[in-house]
This record gives C-alpha cells, structure tokens and sequence, in this order.
C-alpha cells in the first residue's frame, strides 16, 4: 500500500543505482522458480482451492477468541492477580503497622517504666525526708522540753535548798538553845545564840 | 503494661508464659518480625526493579531465530514487487533487477534492526553502504 | 480412506467435513477449520475453568493460566511500554492462538492449522493492519516518519526510504514465513524419519534394528517440536510486541 508513491521515485532512479551483481540475479530467480515449482505440485499448504474456507473459519475462530479473551477471561485472570497483589500489600502493610504498634507499645512502655521509676525514686526520697524532718522536729522537742523540765528541777532544788538552808540556822539556834538551857542551864538571849551559830556556820 | 503482653501473645505463637524473661521475648520477636518485614520490602523492590528492566534469555533466542527469515524475507518481498512492476510496466528484467537490490539492502536493514534495540540515525550508514 | 502412512505430504491434506459454498467460494468447514475451533474452544475452556477458583493462592493448573498471562504481559511491557498495553488481549489472543495451534500439531493425527501459509500470513496481516491503522489513527501522517529515518544525505533519501518500505512489507512475510516454514518443516520430517522406521521394520530382523536409529531421531526430533512450536508462537508474539511498538512510538 505504501509502496505505489516509491514505484515513481524509484522509475527516476533506477539509473542512478549500480547495477546488481549477476550471482544476485541469479540467487532471486532460483528463489522465484522454488516458489512456483511448488505451487504446481499441488502441494497442500499451497492448494488455493481451502484459501476461502480456512480465512473465513480464521476470521469466525480468531475473532471469538479475541472477544472471549478481551471480555471474559482477561478480566478474570486479571481481577485475580490484582487481587492477589492487593491482598499481599495489604496484608504486608498490616503487618508493618503492626509492627509500629507494637514498637510504640514498647516505647510506651519503657517510657512508663522509667517515670515509674522515676517516681518511685522520688516519693521514697520525699518519704525519707519527711521522715528524717519528723525525727528532727520530735527530737527538738524532747531537748526542749527535757531542758525545761531541768530547769525547773534545778530552780525547785535551789529553792528547797535554800529553805532547807534557812530552816537549817533555826534548827542550829534552836538545838543551841536547848543545849545551852539543859545541859549548861544558861539562859542565853536568842540574838547570842544567833550570833554564836552565825559565826559557828562561818 | 499486661495489656502489651497479652498483644505480643495474640500476635505469634503464644506459646510463651507470662515468665519473668517475657520482656526479652518479646523483643527477640519484635526483631524476628522487623527482619522479616525488611526481607519482603527488598524483595518487593527487587520484583520491581526486575519487571522495570527489560530483556531476558528468551529474547535472546528469538532475535537469533529471527535473522535468518528477516533477512529471505526482504529479498522475497524484493523480487515480488519487481516482478509485478516487471508485468505491470513491461520492464523485464530491470524492475526485478533493481528491486532485488532494494530487497537485499531491505534484509540487511532489518537484520540490523533486529540485532540493536533502537532504531537510530547511527545504523544508516552501514545498511547505505550495503545497499549501493 | 487409503493413503500412504508414510507419504509426509498427506497430513497437511485438507479435507472437507461440512460442504459450504456460496457462489462461486467453498467456505467449507474443513478439518483445519475444525482444529482452530478446537485450538480456540480448548484455549477458552482451559483459561476459564483453571480461574474458576479463583484461588488467592493458586492451583496448580490456575499457575500455568497466571504465569501464561504475566509472561504475556512482561513481553509486551518490555518491548512497547505502558502504552502498550492497550494492544495485550490482541497480543494474548495472537500469541495463545498460535503456541496452542502448534502444539495441538503436535498430538497425532491432528491438523496443524498453523502449517498453512494462507493461516499464518492472515494472521501476520492482521497484526500488519492494526499497526498500520492504529499508527495512522494515532498519529496521522506523522506515522510515515517511520520510513525516514534522520540523519541521511537528501540525495540518497528517495533510496533509502524505498529500502525502508520493503523492509516494512517484507515483515508479515518474514513473520508468517518463518511460522509456517517451521511447522511444515518439522513436521515434513518428523513424518519422513517416522516413515523410514516403518519401511525399514518391513526388512525382516536387520530392518528392525537399523530402524532403531531413525527411532531415536524420531524422539530426538519429537522434543525439538515441542521447543519449535513453543518458540515460534513467542517469536510471533514478540515480533508483534515489537512492531505494535513501531505504530505506538513510530520515527524515534
């Protein structure tokens, strides 16, 4: 069909062209004259006499084929593997998200692990330092109330020992006086006897 | 933290006890599961890169195939024409002449089509010079 | 009917099964018409009852249909691109038709539709013309571009765009040629080698044991076909691949 606008061209240049080599020549018509020896044997692959029927049924054959391919089974097969593939990646993908769960979970996890830790660490320090600042305070306490309570001991010692002091000179004035009265039956005045004991006492 | 475990379990082959080493297994499958992800990735890329890359051994055998019909069928088509421009023009014998000539170079093109790829301006030379 | 076992040329023969002539043409159903109603409905039944399933993982059977069609596919992809893939149920279709043609030739005593010129070159015209009106639909005139290449001298270009025509035309003569010379050939001499057993076997106990050499020829040569006939149906499908390409990207 293409070939009619060359036939032209080629007419003009035929000249131009060197002319074939003779054994080339020679080579084509051997080449035409197998072809023809067979058409004349009546050879079946060349026998005209089926052309119609076998183009006719090709034609009926192939184009059912065709239709069946393009509209029945090539949607099917393909539908299959598409489906297959999209199974496969879809499966794939779950399996990957399932794996960044799973890497998320542990994170979590060890993270909460840690601010567990963490925290725990921080409530026994507080615990300990409640507790030592409780001892401490309790302890102030007692020391206070352990020097008061000396203190006062103390202040109530002096007293008694300064009435029992006191009661100590009368005592002597007395035993003086009754010494003197029973036993050298000499009548002293209380201000000698006072005065004796004070410089007995010193 | 139960919660994970009982996850990890439903996952795999729960064939594990909720023992005190559960942690470590767990990872140890965690990294069984990213070993295995990653070979299917590369495989997938590789697929890819596969069915992105072209030719194959049976090309091979069918371009080899090929040459020799390529090449008797450029010279039969060659003579065809020259003698139906031979009969139609009266030219006996120069249209068979020179149509086998263009015939023969014809072979010669497509064999070198056939034997590279692409057809590029680089292969005119050669088939010109075989032609002339 | 009589005939010749050993006559190489008879299983070629085609012969009439349903007369039908209308007017001067004998569309006759005949036994080739009747081989590629069964290569079809064979090929159909066998695509369609192996998806039956629809396994998502897959039979055994439903494998050879799905390895078959991604194959097909790669094929095409590899030679045309993405963009042809608009072409793969003809492609499939083409190439389906004629690997199971020629491996139906392969059963004894069935017709070998595929070792008739007249089959293979309607076929190869077939794929012809859907390049040529696809390449022309696409692209108009600019499709003609394929017979010029660049980059040559003006004065050689009338030459070489002859060459590149013939070229052209001589491609659904290679294609179908070399279908058809294949089948008729290997068949032609499975046939011949088949005969000389049995004309040999004829000479009594020497006969017998000469024979066994064309025997083993014969299961030599069986396998052979089997390779030939897958091949060719692929080289027909590749070729085609490849000059779908030309009507899709013609002029690179």
């Amino acid at each position: 069909m293409f070939v009619t606008p060359a036939f032209a061209q080629e007419e003009g240049h035929s000249e131009t062209v060197d002319l074939p080599p003779a054994s080339d020549a020679a080579a084509a018509h051997g080449e035409t004259i197998h072809v023809e020896g067979e058409h004349e044997s009546g050879f079946p692959p060349f026998n005209s006499e089926y052309y119609p029927s076998q183009l006719l049924w090709l034609a009926i054959t192939f184009g059912v084929f065709y239709w069946l391919l393009k509209n029945v089974l090539m949607p099917r097969i393909g539908g299959i593997l598409e489906n297959r593939r999209d199974r496969i990646a879809l499966d794939l993908e779950a399996a990957e998200r399932m794996k960044s769960d799973a890497d998320e979970a542990h994170a979590a996890y060890e993270q909460e692990l840690t601010e567990a830790r963490n925290r725990a660490h921080s409530i026994g320090n507080e615990a300990r330092e409640s507790a030592r600042a409780d001892a401490e305070k309790e302890r102030k306490r007692l020391d206070a109330d352990l020097d008061s309570k000396l203190d006062d001991a103390q202040a109530r010692i002096a007293e008694v020992k300064s009435s029992a002091m006191g009661e100590v000179d009368q005592i002597a004035r007395d035993v003086t006086d009754a010494i003197l009265r029973e036993v050298a039956q000499i009548e002293a005045s209380q201000d000698e006897i006072s005065g004796a004991v004070g410089r007995a006492r010193g | 933290m139960p919660q994970e475990r009982d996850g990890t379990g439903d996952e795999a082959v729960s064939s594990v006890p909720a023992a005190p080493e559960d942690p470590v297994l767990w990872d140890k499958r965690r990294e069984e599961l990213q070993r295995r992800l990653a070979i299917h990735r590369e495989r997938n890329a590789a697929e890819e890169q596969r069915e992105r890359k072209t030719g194959g051994t049976g090309q091979g055998i069918a371009e080899g195939l090929k040459l020799a019909s390529e090449f008797a069928a450029g010279i039969i088509v060659g003579a065809a024409i020259g003698y139906f421009v031979d009969k139609l023009a009266g030219t006996t014998p120069f249209g068979l002449i020179f149509f086998l000539m263009i015939g023969f170079a014809a072979g010669i093109r497509n064999i070198l089509r056939s034997v590279s790829p692409t057809t590029t301006s680089g292969q005119i030379r050669p088939k010109d010079d075989a032609g002339s | 009917m009589e005939y010749d076992p050993t006559d190489p040329i008879h299983q070629f023969q085609i012969s009439s099964i349903v007369p039908i002539k209308i007017g001067s043409w004998d569309f006759s159903f005949t036994n080739s018409a009747l081989f590629m109603v069964l290569t079809v409905a064979v090929t159909a039944a066998f695509l369609y009852y192996t998806t039956r399933g629809r396994g998502l993982v897959p039979s055994r059977a439903q494998s050879v249909t799905e390895l078959t069609y991604e194959f097909t596919a790669n094929m095409l992809r590899d030679a045309a691109g993405t963009a042809g893939m608009r072409f793969f149920p003809f492609v499939f279709a083409i190439f389906l038709f004629v690997l199971v043609a020629n491996l139906f030739g392969m059963i004894p005593f069935f017709f070998t539709v595929t070792s008739h010129l007249i089959v293979t070159f309607a076929l190869a015209m077939l794929v012809m013309t859907v390049v040529v009106v696809y390449g022309l639909m696409k692209h108009g005139l600019h499709f003609f571009h394929l017979f010029v290449p660049s980059g040559v001298p003006g004065i050689l270009m009338p030459l070489v765009v002859l060459i590149e025509v013939v070229s052209f035309l001589s491609r659904p003569v290679s294609l179908s040629v070399r279908l058809f010379a294949n089948m008729l050939a290997g068949h032609i001499t499975l046939k011949v080698f088949a005969g000389f057993i049995v004309s040999l076997s004829a000479f009594g106990f020497v006969g017998v044991i000469g024979s066994i050499l064309p025997l083993l020829m014969v299961i030599a040569l069986t396998a052979l076909e089997f390779l030939v006939a897958a091949l060719q149906a692929y080289v027909f499908a590749v070729l085609t691949c490849m000059y779908l390409n030309d009507a899709l990207h013609p002029g690179h």
